[in-house]
C-alpha cells in the first residue's frame, strides 16, 4: 500500500501546484510610467494575429487575416473614414454625371509606390480591372463597363446603369479592398490568389514572410502623406515604427500572456471573458472593437424544410436572442440587444419591424411548426468551428429550437468543408455566420440569390435596384428601413445577436486617434512610447 | 473452487494491479452511473450562471454556457470509456482474425504483414487526424479510426504468439490426424495467445482514451455539444486564464483512467506471462 | 552491410506505396474543397470557385488526379501547395528544422534523464529511488501533453514568468531566443517519453542484473559499478537503442498536438491546417516525408544493434 499512497501525494501534491498557480496574482512588476512628450519615431510594434494567412494576394479573397495587415500597405481610392464613410485616399476629386452612369475620378499626384515608381492613371485600370475580375466582392460590380484613362492623373468610369454612393462603398470596404498596385505586377498575375510582388502606396511596405510564423512589414521611408487630417483609414498617416511584426498565434490564451509578458504589444481576437482582468492589469489597456457584428442565422430557402416561410417563422419565434448573446460573450459590454440589421453605429440603424425581434415564444412557434406540417425531420445545422462566437451562438440556438421540438442535426465542420457543404442545397438547412453591413446595398451580396441559403425575392430586388441610384440620405434611410421590414416578414435570416470583438493593446502603444479599437487594424499615426 | 479462489488471489496480491483497480473501478462505475451521479443534465444552458467557480452546487463550477462541469465531466467518463473499450473490441476481434491469418497461413502472412507495418510507421496521432479530417467527427468515426490505427500492434502480438506455438508438437499431431484448421486455430492456438492479447488491448484501451481526447482538442474527434474530456478541455483553453476548472479536472480524469489501466495493463502481465519480456510488446504500452 | 539497407529500403517500397495511394484517395474523396477556402468564406460565389478548381486541376476525376500525380511523386516531385504557392519540397523543408529542435532536443533529453533513471531504480531496486521513478515513469505516460503544456504555461509562463508563452525563434536568432521558446514544449513533449525510456531501462536492466553471468562478475570482486556498467548496461542496451528510436518517431507524431498549444510553426502544424484546408499536395508530401524519417530511423536502429553486438549478423 505504500506505493500505492506515495501516487496520491503526488497526485493531490500536483493538482495543489495547479491551483496555488492558478490563485497566485501578478507579480508586481510595475514599470516607471514618464509623461509622454509627443510622438517618437522608431521601434518595433509586434502584433499577434489569430489565424494564418490562407494567400498574400488580398485581392482574391475576403478571408481574414489580410486586412489587417494589407491596410498598412495598400491604399485605393477611398478608405473608410471614422464615420465608416468612404473618403477620399488616392482620390483628389471626383465627378458623376447626371444620368449617374459616369463617374470620373482626379488622382493625387506624386504618390509613389513602394518600388519607386509613381502611381499614374494606368496602375488604377489595370488594378481595378484586375480586381473586378478576381476579387469576390469585385465580381458583385457587373455594372462596370469599363474605366478609361483620360490624362495621367484622370480615370473615368463608365457604367451599364446609374451606380450612387454604392460604389465609394464597395470600392472602400475593408475586406478584398480595392486596391492600387503598380500596373506591371497587376498584369502580371492575371489568376486571383498568385500575386508575385506585394507593392503599393501605404505607409508601410513588405519586408518578409515566413509561412504560419510572421508577416514583417517595415516603413516605407518615401511615402507621401496626404495633407487632410487623420480621419481613421485615411488623411495624413505617418509611419512611426521601424518595422511591425505581425506573429501568427492561434491559441487565445497564449496572446493574452503574450501581452502580459510584453512580448506583443497589440493582441487580436481575445475571448471578452478577460476584458475585467485586463481592465484591472497593470500595463496593458483592453479595447472594445466596433462595430458591432452581427450574428445572423441563414436558412435554406431553396431546399428542405426551410423553404416553407411557416419554419421560418417557427424559428424566428421561438430564438431568444438575449440567451444567444450571453452564451457568446461573458460580459454585457459586449453584447447588445438591437433588431436592426444595420450595427448601432451605422446612420441606417432602425427599429422598424421591431415585432419581429426577440420573440423567445415557444409556443408561437410550436403553432407555425404545426402549419408547416413539421413531423420531426432532421435538421441539418452546420457549425463552423473556427470562430468561437458562432459555434456557442449555434450550440444555443440548437437548443432552444429542440425546446419547441424541432430535431436538430448539429454538424461541426472545418472551415473547409463548411464553405463546401453550405454551398450544397442538399446539404444544409442552416448556419450562423456574422458580418455587418453599414449601408443597405452592401446586403445585395449576401441577399440578392447568389449566396448560400439563396434568398431573394422580386420585392428585395426592387428595393436593391432603387438603393444603387439614389444618393439622398433621407430617401436612402426610408429605403433601409423597407428592407429591414421585407428581410423580417420574409424571414431571409434571423438576428440572433449582436457582439462586439476584444483587441487589447500595450499601454506604452500610443494610438492618439483610436484606430486600433475600429474594425480592421489600422496602425499608421501608431507609435511607442518606451 | 478453491483453485478460482487461489487465482482470484494471485491477481489481488499484485499490487500495481489492484492500484490500477483502485482507480478504474470507481471511474467506470461513475461511466455506467452517470445519468444517477450527475445533478445537471450535462447539455442544458443557463447562460445567466456562466463560469461560476467551484461551489456547493457547482462541485467543479460552471462553463461558458452555464453547464455544469461536475455533470459534464462524469458524462464524459462514460464517452471516454465507451469509445476506448469499443477500440479495445473492435481491435481485439480484428487483431485475432488477422493475427490469426498471418501467423498460420504462411502465404497470407506477406501480404498482412506488409500492410501491417505500413499502418505502423505513421506516426500514429498524424495519421488519426488525416483519417478524422478525412471521415469528418463523430464518435464511431473515433472509434474507427482508432482501430485502424491500433489493429497493426493487436496483430503481432497474436502473430508472434501463433508463430511460436505453431511449432508445437501437439499442433502438428492434430494436423497430422486430420483436425480442421478451424478447429486447431480456435481450441489450441486461440487460447495460448491469450494472455499476450489481453495485456495489448488494456494498454490499447489507454491509448485510445489518450488519443481521444487529443483528437477532441484539436476539433477532430466526438463532436460537440457531447461532453467528452477531449471537448471540454479543447472548448476550455479558451478561458484558461478566467476559468481554469474547465481544464483541469477533465485533464485529472483522463490522467486517471489512463493510469489505472496502464497499471493494469502492467499487472496483468506480471500475473499472465513473467516470460512476457520482449522489448516489442512491452514498448506497445500507450504514448500518443 | 549496405546491401542489407538496400534490402530493407526495397522491402518498405510496397507499404509505403499502399499507405501513399490509400491517403490520396481518402483526402480527396471526402467533402471539402480547397477551392473555397482560397477564394475566402464570405462572399465567394460559386462560378469563382468553379474557376479556381479548374486552376488547381481538381475539376478532373480522382483516378485521373492520381496517374498525372503519382509519376512525379516517384520522382520526388509532390507539386505545389494550394495555399502556400511553393513547391511542398521547400514548405517541407522550411518546418523541418522546427520540428527537429523540438523532436531532438526532446529526444535528447529523454536519454539524459531516462537512461540514467532507469540504471538507478534497477540498481536500487525497490528502494525509495525506485519508488520515485516507477511513479514518475506511470505519471508521466498516463498525463496527455497537450494537458500538461497548458499547465506549464500556466505555472512557469503566465504565473513566474520565466519562459515565454509561445512560438519559436530560429536558431540563427540566437542561441538564447532559440532555447527558452523550446524549454516547456519540450518538456511537455518529453515527459511521456522520458517515463517510457524509464521503464523500459529499468526493467531490462533488472533482467540482466538477475542474469548469471552478472552474478559471476560479483562475485569475482568487481566493482559493483563495472558490474553495472561493463556488464549490465551494455547488454541492455539494445533495449534502450530500439526504445529510442520508437521515441524519436512517436514525438514526431506527438508534436502535432504541441506544436498546436505553443504555436510553433513546426510539421506538425503544418500537416494539420492542411488536412483541414484541404492542401493535398502538403498532406501528401508530408505524409510520405514522416514515412521517410520513421524508415531511417528504423534503419539506424538495425544498424546500431549490429554495431552494440556484432555477433548479430544482417540477417533476420
Amino acid at each position: 500500500m505504500n506505493r500505492k499512497s506515495q501516487v496520491l501525494c503526488l497526485l493531490l501534491g500536483l493538482l495543489s501546484l495547479v491551483f496555488l498557480s492558478c490563485e497566485g496574482g501578478k507579480d508586481g512588476r510595475l514599470r516607471e510610467k514618464t509623461e509622454s512628450t509627443g510622438p517618437v519615431r522608431g521601434g518595433t510594434l509586434n502584433v499577434a494575429l489569430w489565424v494564418s494567412f490562407p494567400t498574400l494576394d488580398w485581392q482574391s479573397t475576403v478571408g481574414h487575416p489580410l486586412p489587417q495587415v494589407m491596410l498598412q500597405v495598400y491604399e485605393g481610392l477611398f478608405g473608410l473614414g471614422k464615420d465608416f464613410d468612404p473618403e477620399p485616399e488616392l482620390t483628389e476629386s471626383w465627378a458623376v454625371s447626371k444620368d449617374k452612369m459616369t463617374w470620373t475620378f482626379g488622382l493625387r499626384k506624386g504618390v509613389l509606390f513602394h518600388n519607386g515608381k509613381e502611381m499614374t492613371a494606368e496602375d488604377v485600370k489595370a488594378s481595378l480591372e484586375r480586381w473586378k475580375r478576381v476579387s469576390p466582392r469585385g465580381v458583385t460590380l457587373k455594372e462596370l463597363r469599363e474605366i478609361e484613362i483620360v490624362s495621367k492623373d484622370t480615370v473615368r468610369f463608365y457604367f451599364d446603369k446609374p451606380v450612387g454612393r454604392f460604389l465609394k462603398l464597395i470600392l472602400a470596404a475593408d475586406e478584398s479592398k480595392a486596391v492600387i498596385m503598380p500596373k506591371e505586377i497587376a498584369e502580371a498575375s492575371p489568376q486571383g490568389g498568385a500575386l508575385n510582388e506585394i507593392v503599393g502606396t501605404g505607409p508601410y511596405q513588405f519586408d518578409e514572410y515566413r509561412t504560419e510564423e510572421y508577416l514583417r512589414l517595415k516603413r516605407f521611408e518615401k511615402y507621401v502623406p496626404r495633407t487632410d487630417p487623420p480621419n481613421y483609414q485615411t488623411g495624413k498617416k505617418v509611419a512611426y515604427l521601424d518595422d511591425i511584426i505581425f506573429w501568427i498565434v492561434p491559441e487565445a490564451f497564449t496572446r493574452v500572456a503574450g501581452l502580459e509578458r510584453e512580448e506583443y504589444d497589440v493582441v487580436t481576437r481575445l475571448p471578452d471573458s478577460e476584458f475585467e482582468r485586463l481592465r484591472s492589469a497593470e500595463g496593458v489597456e483592453p479595447l472594445v472593437t466596433v462595430p458591432a457584428l452581427l450574428d445572423y442565422l441563414i436558412f435554406n430557402h431553396k431546399k428542405g424544410d426551410f423553404a416553407d416561410i411557416n419554419m421560418r417563422r417557427a424559428v424566428q419565434s421561438l430564438v431568444n436572442v438575449e440567451e444567444v448573446d450571453r452564451s457568446m460573450v461573458a460580459s454585457k459590454e459586449f453584447w447588445t440587444l438591437n433588431p436592426s440589421i444595420y450595427p448601432p453605429e451605422s446612420a441606417y440603424n432602425t427599429d422598424e419591424a421591431s415585432e419581429y425581434y426577440n420573440q423567445g415564444n415557444i409556443e408561437k412557434g410550436k403553432e407555425f411548426l404545426k402549419k408547416a406540417g413539421y413531423r420531426g425531420e432532421k435538421v441539418k445545422f452546420l457549425v463552423l468551428r473556427e470562430e468561437p462566437e458562432i459555434y456557442r451562438a449555434s450550440i444555443t440556438v440548437a437548443e432552444q429550437m429542440k425546446a419547441a421540438g424541432i430535431k436538430v442535426d448539429l454538424m461541426f465542420y472545418d472551415l473547409a468543408t463548411w464553405v463546401a457543404k453550405r454551398a450544397d442545397p442538399y446539404e444544409m438547412d442552416m448556419f450562423i455566420t456574422k458580418g455587418y453591413w453599414l449601408d443597405p446595398s452592401l446586403f445585395h451580396a449576401e441577399f440578392g440569390g447568389r449566396f448560400p441559403g439563396w434568398f431573394t425575392s422580386p420585392e428585395t430586388e426592387e428595393v436593391f435596384t432603387e438603393l444603387a441610384s439614389e444618393t439622398d440620405f433621407e430617401k436612402r434611410y426610408q429605403l433601409g428601413k423597407k428592407l429591414q421590414r421585407l428581410f423580417y416578414e420574409k424571414v431571409a435570416f434571423v438576428n440572433v445577436g449582436y457582439h462586439y470583438g476584444l483587441k487589447a493593446k500595450r499601454t506604452s502603444v500610443k494610438d492618439p486617434e483610436g484606430n486600433i479599437s475600429r474594425g480592421n487594424l489600422t496602425l499608421h499615426n501608431v507609435w511607442l512610447d518606451r | 473452487m478453491r483453485s478460482k479462489y487461489i487465482e482470484l488471489r494471485r491477481f489481488l496480491r499484485n499490487r500495481l494491479f489492484l492500484l490500477g483497480l483502485l482507480i478504474l473501478v470507481p471511474i467506470a462505475l461513475v461511466a455506467i452511473f452517470a445519468p444517477f451521479i450527475a445533478p445537471f443534465d450535462p447539455l442544458d444552458l443557463d447562460v445567466k450562471n456562466k463560469f461560476l467557480p467551484m461551489n456547493s452546487g457547482h462541485l467543479f463550477g460552471t462553463d461558458e454556457f452555464g453547464r455544469d462541469v461536475f455533470s459534464r465531466v462524469v458524462h464524459g467518463s462514460t464517452i471516454s470509456l465507451r469509445v476506448g473499450g469499443l477500440t479495445a473490441l473492435f481491435t481485439s476481434i480484428l487483431g485475432i482474425v488477422i493475427g490469426l491469418a498471418s501467423g498460420y497461413y504462411k502465404s497470407m502472412d506477406a501480404v498482412i504483414m506488409r500492410v501491417m507495418d505500413g499502418l505502423m510507421i505513421f506516426p500514429g496521432l498524424l495519421l488519426g487526424i488525416m483519417l478524422m479530417a478525412a471521415m469528418g467527427p463523430h464518435e464511431m468515426n473515433v472509434v474507427l479510426a482508432m482501430t485502424i490505427l491500433y489493429t497493426p500492434r493487436i496483430v503481432r502480438v497474436v502473430r508472434s504468439s501463433v508463430l511460436e506455438i505453431k511449432t508445437m508438437e501437439y499442433i502438428d499431431a492434430a494436423r497430422v490426424l486430420g483436425v480442421h484448421d478451424l478447429r486447431i486455430l480456435l481450441r489450441h492456438i486461440l487460447p495460448n495467445c491469450l494472455a499476450p492479447l489481453i495485456v495489448q488491448v488494456t494498454f490499447g484501451f489507454a491509448w485510445a482514451i489518450l488519443v481521444e481526447s487529443g483528437l477532441s482538442f484539436l476539433g477532430l474527434g466526438t463532436p460537440p455539444p457531447a461532453p467528452s474530456w477531449g471537448n471540454i478541455i479543447g472548448d476550455g483553453r479558451e478561458f484558461i486564464r478566467t476559468a481554469p476548472w474547465l481544464m483541469i479536472f477533465p485533464g485529472v480524469m483522463i490522467s486517471a483512467a489512463v493510469l489505472g489501466l496502464n497499471l493494469i495493463g502492467d499487472g496483468l502481465r506480471d500475473i499472465l506471462d513473467p516470460k512476457l519480456r520482449h522489448v516489442s510488446s512491452k514498448v506497445e504500452s500507450s504514448v500518443v | 552491410m549496405w546491401m542489407y539497407v538496400v534490402k530493407r529500403v526495397m522491402a518498405f517500397i510496397p507499404t509505403v506505396f499502399i499507405v501513399v495511394t490509400v491517403i490520396f484517395f481518402l483526402t480527396r474523396v471526402v467533402p471539402g474543397d480547397p477551392a473555397w477556402v482560397l477564394v475566402g468564406h464570405q462572399l465567394a460565389t460559386e462560378e469563382k470557385v468553379a474557376e479556381v478548381r479548374r486552376e488547381l486541376g481538381l475539376d478532373k476525376p480522382i483516378l485521373t488526379q492520381y496517374l498525372i500525380w503519382l509519376p512525379r511523386a516517384i520522382q520526388g516531385d509532390f507539386g505545389s501547395s494550394i495555399f502556400f504557392k511553393q513547391p511542398v519540397i521547400q514548405v517541407i523543408s522550411e518546418r523541418f528544422p522546427v520540428t527537429l529542435s523540438l523532436a531532438g532536443l526532446s529526444l535528447l533529453v529523454t536519454i539524459v534523464v531516462g537512461v540514467p533513471l532507469g540504471i538507478i531504480s534497477a540498481w536500487k531496486h525497490n528502494t525509495k529511488v525506485d519508488h520515485f521513478s516507477t511513479i514518475f515513469s506511470v505519471l508521466g505516460i498516463s498525463m496527455p501533453s497537450f494537458w500538461l503544456g497548458f499547465l506549464l504555461v500556466m505555472v512557469f509562463s503566465v504565473n513566474f514568468g520565466w519562459f515565454p508563452t509561445s512560438g519559436y525563434r530560429p536558431l540563427s536568432l540566437g542561441f538564447v531566443p532559440w532555447i527558452s521558446h523550446l524549454v516547456l514544449p519540450v518538456i511537455s513533449l518529453s515527459m511521456a517519453e522520458m517515463a517510457l525510456l524509464t521503464r523500459m531501462t529499468r526493467s531490462s536492466m533488472l533482467e540482466v542484473l538477475g542474469k548469471e553471468y552478472i552474478v559471476t562478475a560479483r562475485a569475482k570482486g568487481l566493482s559493483e559499478g563495472m558490474v553495472v556498467y561493463k556488464h549490465a548496461f551494455k547488454n541492455a542496451l539494445v533495449t534502450v537503442v530500439t526504445v529510442v528510436g520508437l521515441i524519436f518517431a512517436l514525438s514526431l507524431g506527438g508534436s502535432v498536438l504541441i506544436e498546436n498549444v505553443f504555436a510553433i510553426p513546426g510539421l506538425g502544424r503544418l500537416m494539420v491546417s492542411a488536412a483541414i484546408r484541404r492542401d493535398y499536395p502538403i498532406v501528401e508530401g508530408g505524409m510520405i516525408y514522416f514515412t521517410g524519417i520513421a524508415l531511417f530511423v528504423n534503419l539506424l536502429v538495425d544498424i546500431s544493434y549490429t554495431l552494440i553486438n556484432p555477433k548479430l549478423t544482417y540477417e533476420k
